[in-house]
């Protein structure tokens, strides 16, 4: 089961720069939310928060999660420990060998973060966060950096993880493709200080195809709402 | 406090010590330590403030214990830093240590080239001075090498 999490009147300041102004946001167990809006406009803010790592300045957010799964924008692997000893930082229980192969990293336990590619490396991020059993997973611009094949491929990985376990998912995430992939709603904010313009159900079913005409039609739909903002 | 301490003379020290212990093996080293410990002190501090906020974040989400923070993540981002300073001041200690000897010892290498050098025995100078480089780079290397094993385990291959 996944965590809910209620946001309500939800304002984030750094003195006296306002990032986030009034956000309100119910997300259901298992739900699938991904956050779109400019650079700078709260969505690493908001995920922190979420995550307990910062306080809000004003309102509230309430969440039954008991175990979070974070996957960082960048790998923040150990460097000097190898992916093995890396994942049981997280869990000295854990079953490498099954998660490994299930990311498709089956014989690389023993490698070390800089004998690894950069789609490796986001995918010993995931595996991490997978490891420690989350009922919210976290996913700040995980995928950034990686190219579109590669992308992709840990983009079902994370759905393939979800159907299987049923955690809740919110994303932060330049890519509209990568959004619509992954996500049940789309909420798309406004630039700092911030505020939700569009919270949207998307209705694509579970296997996703980009070349889908139905994914094209909602993903121009989408870019002219953004567009508009 | 460490930079007053850094900055007072190694002769100043000597007299005091003098002063406190008399001739003897406390002067050399207390010297030694007195001398070295500040740039210890302020490697590790620079060390520390080079610490990857984002991996302590990392083990904040996932609610790490200290422990084992304290273990994985500071020591192995000290690492390269204590090594520097065992570099450092192991050849500089050997080095102090003979001064402080020469000057307030009553027994070691540092007493032996001073009693040469009363005797006016320049063979026996050179001769203390050859054991000294020989025992102060055999001193080096071991030292080195058991620091390189124990360290190991915090370096990527």
């Amino acid at each position: 089961m996944g965590a809910g999490i209620r946001v309500k009147n939800l304002c984030k300041s750094y003195d006296k720069l306002e990032v986030i102004r009034n956000w309100s946001l119910t997300v259901k167990s298992s739900e699938r939310i991904a956050l779109l809006g400019p650079s700078g406009a709260g969505k690493t803010t908001f995920l922190k928060i979420a995550a307990g790592l910062e306080k809000q300045t004003s309102g509230e957010i309430v969440t039954d999660c008991k175990r979070i799964g974070f996957v960082f924008q960048e790998p923040r692997l150990i460097p000097w420990r190898s992916v093995a000893q890396n994942l049981k930082f997280i869990r000295e229980d854990a079953d490498i060998e099954n998660i490994l192969a299930r990311l498709g990293l089956a014989g690389f336990a023993s490698y070390y973060p800089n004998q690894l590619s950069g789609g490796m490396k986001q995918r010993v991020n995931l595996a991490r966060a997978l490891i420690n059993e989350p009922d919210l997973l976290i996913l700040d611009e995980a995928f950034s950096s990686l190219d579109l094949k590669v992308k992709l491929g840990i983009v079902d990985d994370v759905v393939k993880q979800w159907q299987e376990k049923g955690f809740t998912i919110l994303a932060v995430t330049h890519d509209l493709k990568e959004a619509l992939l992954l996500a049940d709603r789309i909420v798309i904010i406004s630039a700092a200080p911030s505020i939700i313009i569009h919270d949207l159900k998307i209705d694509l079913g579970q296997a996703r195809d980009f070349s889908d005409p139905e994914f094209i039609k909602i993903e121009s739909q989408l870019l002219k709402l953004m567009a508009g903002q | 406090m460490i930079l007053i301490v850094q900055a007072v003379p190694v002769i100043s020290w000597l007299s005091l010590v003098i002063f406190a212990w008399g001739i003897g093996w406390k002067g050399p080293v207390f010297i030694a330590f007195v001398s070295l410990i500040p740039m210890a002190l302020l490697t590790t501090v620079s060390g520390v403030r080079n610490l990857d906020k984002n991996l302590l974040e990392m083990a904040r989400v996932y609610k790490i214990p200290k422990k084992k923070v304290l273990k994985d993540i500071y020591l192995g981002s000290l690492i390269p830093f204590i090594i520097a300073i065992v570099d450092v001041t192991l050849g500089q200690a050997w080095k102090v240590i003979l001064v402080a000897e020469y000057l307030s010892g009553n027994t070691g290498l540092g007493v032996q080239i001073l009693s040469a050098r009363y005797e006016v025995n320049v063979a026996k100078v050179w001769a203390l001075t050859l054991f000294a480089v020989v025992l102060g780079f055999m001193a080096e290397r071991v030292i080195k090498k058991v620091f390189e094993r124990i360290s190991k385990k915090w370096v990527p291959a």
